[in-house]
């Protein structure tokens, strides 16, 4: 499926209320900052360091209920 | 007579100079202190009345270490906002695209929403103390700080809240009540570690990071420069008022701890509201003080925490967002900070106290998911020469920026850590 197929199915799914939301996402699809190496190190490092700490908030959950 | 002429001239001229630039700057001072004052917010309080009360004064060298640290990364916010003319969490969706937009805007939403209950908290608590009923402070405070924004001036709203800031400084008068040793005091100045609990004074020095520097300073202060409509040229009174505003808020810290040193020293305390209970005890009006002091914390903390969010939902939806606009221009961003202030005063009066002191703690945690993600995106924006031109970092902005933003991701993290894991370090 491609890219454009699959934001169609979206829209229709969502559309009306979560139409803001759509425009939102669409306005800024695209990053306008320079994609230098050490800006994409940094986004890298951040989701890396997102997905540590969200898997210790998961844990935690897990583990305490 | 030519010469004393000259000096008069001379002397006349740089007079004159000295007072425009001062007037200029009353004009253009408010954001930095607002947020640098309101940054000692009601869980800050509580933070500074534990390390008063289990350190005495040893940890002041450390909190007049934060006061730097806070400016430098305020002072990016003047800048990126001054010059982008863009709140920070439009210029993230801008810069990075949708999918960091969105996880910045809906993390911060979640953080100032669950922080805005604390300061709730913190308020009720405070003016519980004089026999003032939980309702009764929450349809208050919420009443005033709706009307606060209705009027449609920024200017105004601002005027009123450094007003407010002016009563953060109550424990100034408070700690010369108390008569503490100047002597120990200033000894308090110089770095040292105080024994006992190695595990405990890690977990106090990293809260007190945490109350230093938190998500919602950088997307208030950004946006208010923008609201306020500041240029590049006023970049510098920018700075001026940010550094002003870090001095307060260390002071007040300081003074803060000289309270609770001196009356509180060894004694087991847990949050602000019981450490002004106890110090009624030892003296009457100190406590009063101090309970006074709380309520305003909080309610600062709450009046500037409720607008950074619904300034950073207004710049993203394209509503009308700024304090000038009236009610009918900016419907939906008045809507949503009213929905913002009713929502954390209702979880406040239906909540049980476990569940309270669950959110108190969770909030610290959620916090550190948006932090690293805010100051790395703050670091990035503002190396970028085509936003920032002449005004972006320095080399040497850089890398003090870089290893403060490195040092608060690290001690934030362990913080978070030792409140999701409890003894992590031994505390």
């Amino acid at each position: 499926m491609t890219d454009g197929k699959r934001r169609s199915i979206a829209r229709r799914l969502f559309s009306g209320r979560f139409r803001p939301l759509l425009d939102i996402t669409d306005k800024y699809r695209t990053p306008r900052i320079k994609m230098t190496r050490a800006t994409k190190i940094a986004l890298l490092a951040l989701r890396l360091y997102l997905i540590f700490i969200i898997g210790i908030l998961i844990y935690k959950f897990f583990t305490s209920v | 007579m030519p010469v004393p002429m000259k000096f008069g001239a001379r002397f006349y001229y740089r007079y004159r100079r000295l007072i425009r630039t001062l007037q200029i700057y009353f004009v253009l001072a408010g954001p930095g202190i607002i947020v640098m004052v309101a940054d000692n917010d009601a869980g800050g309080i509580t933070t500074y009345s534990v390390t008063g009360a289990a350190y005495g004064y040893n940890l002041i060298w450390f909190l007049i270490l934060l006061g730097p640290i806070a400016y430098f990364v305020q002072e990016m916010t003047v800048r990126l906002g001054a010059v982008t003319k863009r709140g920070h969490a439009e210029a993230i969706f801008d810069a990075f695209g949708s999918f960091w937009g969105w996880f910045s805007l809906g993390d911060l939403a979640l953080t100032d929403w669950l922080t805005l209950i604390t300061e709730f908290i913190g308020m009720t608590a405070a003016l519980s103390i004089f026999g003032v009923p939980p309702i009764v402070t929450v349809v208050i405070v919420s009443v005033f700080m709706f009307a606060l924004v209705l009027h449609g001036k920024y200017w105004t709203w601002e005027k009123i809240v450094l007003a407010l800031c002016v009563l953060n400084l109550i424990y100034i008068p408070a700690a010369i009540m108390v008569h503490p040793n100047v002597g120990q005091v200033l000894g308090g100045v110089i770095p040292n570690l105080p024994g006992g609990n190695l595990g405990y004074l890690f977990f106090l020095l990293m809260a007190n990071i945490g109350t230093t520097i938190a998500p919602w300073m950088l997307f208030f202060q950004q946006s208010s420069v923008v609201d306020k409509q500041m240029k590049e040229k006023d970049i510098p009174f920018g700075k001026l008022d940010t550094a002003i505003g870090s001095a307060l808020t260390v002071v007040v810290a300081v003074f803060l701890i000289i309270v609770t040193g001196t009356l509180l020293y060894g004694q087991q305390i847990e949050s602000a509201a019981q450490a002004a209970v106890a110090l009624q005890g030892v003296n009457y009006w100190v406590g009063t003080i101090l309970a006074i002091g709380l309520f305003d914390a909080g309610l600062l903390g709450a009046i500037c925490i409720s607008l950074a969010s619904s300034w950073a939902v207004g710049e993203v939806f394209g509503w009308a967002h700024s304090l000038n606009n009236n009610i009918k221009e900016g419907r939906w961003f008045y809507l949503f900070y009213l929905v913002l202030l009713v929502s954390a005063g209702f979880v406040v009066l239906i909540a049980t106290k476990q569940v309270l002191v669950t959110v108190t703690l969770f909030v610290q945690v959620i916090a550190v998911t948006l932090l690293p993600a805010a100051l790395v995106f703050l670091l990035l924006l503002l190396n970028s020469e085509e936003l920032m031109g002449k005004y972006k970092n320095t080399r040497r902005q850089n890398i003090i920026g870089g290893g403060i933003v490195g040092m608060i991701i690290l001690l934030s993290t362990l913080y978070a850590l030792s409140v999701v894991f409890p003894g992590t370090f031994g505390g």
